[in-house]
């Protein structure tokens, strides 16, 4: 062929390789998913505010609990962190303004206050320190060395866990730049559930959740593979998972749907018939408002305050809002780069 | 048939005789019988064939519209082998009536069972149609109507169907959510539609099947209904147990038989490659 060959060619002659767009239908569906999600995100952002922390007072620093309000804020702040993995998420205005606001908020708010005595913060703590690690790349972390001198105690990494906790511990310890003693990733994999998943017809919620997220830690979501463990059946918690995936989609459970994508996708399975129908099936679930629906959603909000309702209403939805925004950010964030 | 399954269906024959002797009345019966001629098709050995005499001898008569369409025609069909008048009976009076519009909510079934066949004109839906109505949500009309679509075009897998994916993924997803919510029947009959939908084997059909053969318990009948049984109990309602287990049992028999062997597909060996209709000698 010569030059003259192609450019006398027309446009419709010349092949276009297809773009991949991992397991969403197309790039519409995905773009519109995502900017839905981020309107309600920034519309709600004052419900993901944390307690200003100095002013929580009259209680013994370790009794203190996480709560809903500090989880939600942690979570979006996680998710955040993925989001910035992927240049066109990173840059995406919404995203940028998100991200601003949360790390405000985590400044103004204290959050890293008391952190050697509040020592059940410290795991929501660490992760905020990923979490700031990531959106400020290369600025000092001066909260790192109070929740070093935690860890360095001998205890937060001692005390008895499941090999779920721990790694989940483990991967925002490492994200956040602290040294533990928690067991290699192998060692890990070798005691968890993933090993034998549990049956699925008796699988409890709680424990899907547990799948999913060994699968993105031991992945660091879908950017290594999993550890190698003798024993270890890769092929039987493929086809758990696409198990999993179908079932909860049969429960309209969205968020286990979207936390099931994204497990194939760390799991780097082919973009198939269940996984498109399955990221077809959440945009669809989408609510005009941009959030994705839970359960119990709607929430009953009988003899509630217009505010009241609006929070009943936010603790309800904002976690597998939130997870669809990670498997937007999974599925973007592994994308080929064009 | 693996003997797994045959040693299942000999314990299943021996509840459903105590059943009926237990409780004699004539929608325990129906149950019973529909049961024990499951267990002697699947296995057809001396304890099963005793259970079936038995029901089928000292047993009230039974009540042929008490349970479900698929429940009579399998009992009748083997009252049928002793040459039964009633249950010929039955089968002329649903012969008569089966062009009756809404009378019978499933036209598929009573077609296979009185003519060995599909039944002709029903309308087939897209595969797009399908996955919309098994992305419904399971307590919808939808879906239901989905999963008699399936049965009716496969003729309860006497037509080899081979659904496009993620069909028989979406299936296999909701028989799993169906067992987690110990809807036994509704899992049941999921899993045999899977089995219509595509010949592939799939982890969801190994699961269900494990998941069935776990649940019959040392009696022999399928299913733990301790609490909904004692809740009945208390409520007044007669015969619980026997009104929740046997047709769980037969369900789930019948579903591990097909899934199973692959190649079996019990409505063709219950009711016959031409139909009920024609071993009473009637025009269908």
């Amino acid at each position: 062929m010569t030059l003259l060959d192609i450019t006398a060619s027309s446009p419709d002659e010349i092949p276009v390789a297809p773009e991949i767009y991992g397991v969403f239908p197309d790039h519409e569906s995905r773009s519109c998913l995502l900017e839905g999600v981020l309107s309600w995100l920034g519309m709600r952002l004052e419900l993901f505010d944390p307690p200003q922390e100095e002013a929580v007072t009259g209680e013994v620093p370790e009794t203190i609990v996480q709560g809903r309000r500090r989880k939600a804020f942690g979570e979006l702040g996680a998710a955040l962190r993925l989001a910035s993995r992927a240049p066109s998420l990173r840059t995406h205005p919404r995203i940028r303004l998100l991200a601003a606001e949360w790390k405000r908020l985590a400044r103004e708010r204290n959050i890293f206050f008391d952190a050697r005595r509040r020592i059940q913060l410290f795991p929501p703590m660490a992760v905020a320190l990923a979490v700031l690690t990531a959106i400020e790349p290369g600025e000092d972390q001066p909260d790192r060395l109070r929740l070093q001198t935690v860890l360095d105690r001998g205890f937060m990494d001692r005390v008895e866990r499941s090999a779920w906790h721990k790694l989940d511990l483990k991967y925002y310890f490492e994200a956040a730049g602290l040294t533990h003693g928690f067991e290699g990733d192998a060692a890990l994999l070798a005691q968890c559930s993933l090993m034998a998943p549990p049956a699925l017809p008796w699988a409890s919620t709680m424990d899907l959740y547990g799948v999913t997220h060994l699968i993105f830690h031991f992945t660091d979501f879908g950017t290594r593979p999993l550890p190698a463990v003798a024993g270890f059946d890769r092929d039987t918690l493929d086809r758990y998972v696409v198990l999993a995936l179908a079932m909860c989609l049969a429960e309209r459970d969205f968020d286990l749907v979207a936390e099931l994508l994204m497990s194939r996708l760390c799991l780097g399975a082919p973009a198939d018939p269940l996984s498109r129908t399955a990221a077809a099936a959440l945009c669809a679930a989408q609510q005009a408002e941009g959030f994705m629906p839970d359960r119990t959603w709607p929430a009953d909000v009988a003899g509630l305050t217009p505010a009241e309702a609006m929070e009943k209403e936010f603790f309800g939805v904002y976690h597998p809002t939130v997870v669809t925004l990670f498997l937007i950010a999974c599925d973007m964030a592994l994308e080929p780069a064009a | 048939m693996s003997r797994l399954i045959q040693a299942a269906a000999v314990r299943a024959s021996g509840y459903a005789a105590r059943m009926a002797a237990q409780t004699r009345d004539a929608r325990t019966t129906l149950n019973a019988l529909a049961l024990a001629h499951l267990c002697r098709t699947i296995a057809p050995t001396p304890a099963t064939l005793q259970a079936w005499s038995k029901i089928a001898s000292e047993s009230p008569n039974p009540d042929w519209l008490a349970s479900d369409l698929l429940t009579g025609l399998t009992a009748a069909a083997g009252m049928l082998e002793t040459g039964d008048a009633r249950a010929a009976d039955y089968l002329r009076l649903l012969v008569d009536l089966r062009q009756t519009d809404g009378l019978f909510d499933d036209t598929a079934l009573l077609e296979v069972a009185l003519t060995g066949g599909p039944a002709l004109g029903l309308p087939r839906r897209s595969d797009a149609a399908i996955i919309d109505g098994l992305l419904a949500g399971m307590e919808t009309p939808d879906f239901a109507a989905v999963l008699t679509a399936l049965e009716a075009a496969s003729a309860f897998g006497q037509v080899p169907l081979s659904m496009v994916d993620p069909i028989p993924d979406l299936l296999e997803g909701a028989a799993a959510a169906a067992l987690r919510a110990y809807d036994l029947p509704l899992g049941a009959r999921l899993l045999r539609a899977r089995r219509y939908a595509s010949p592939r084997p799939g982890a969801g059909l190994e699961t269900g099947l494990a998941f069935l053969l776990s649940s019959q318990a040392e009696d022999g009948g399928f299913g733990d209904y301790d609490t909904a049984i004692a809740t009945l109990n208390v409520e007044g309602q007669a015969d619980a147990e026997a009104r929740i287990r046997l047709p769980v049992s037969f369900q789930a028999l019948w579903t591990l038989a097909e899934l199973e062997d692959p190649a079996l597909r019990l409505a063709r060996r219950v009711f016959g490659a031409d139909g009920l209709a024609a071993r009473i000698g009637v025009a269908a």
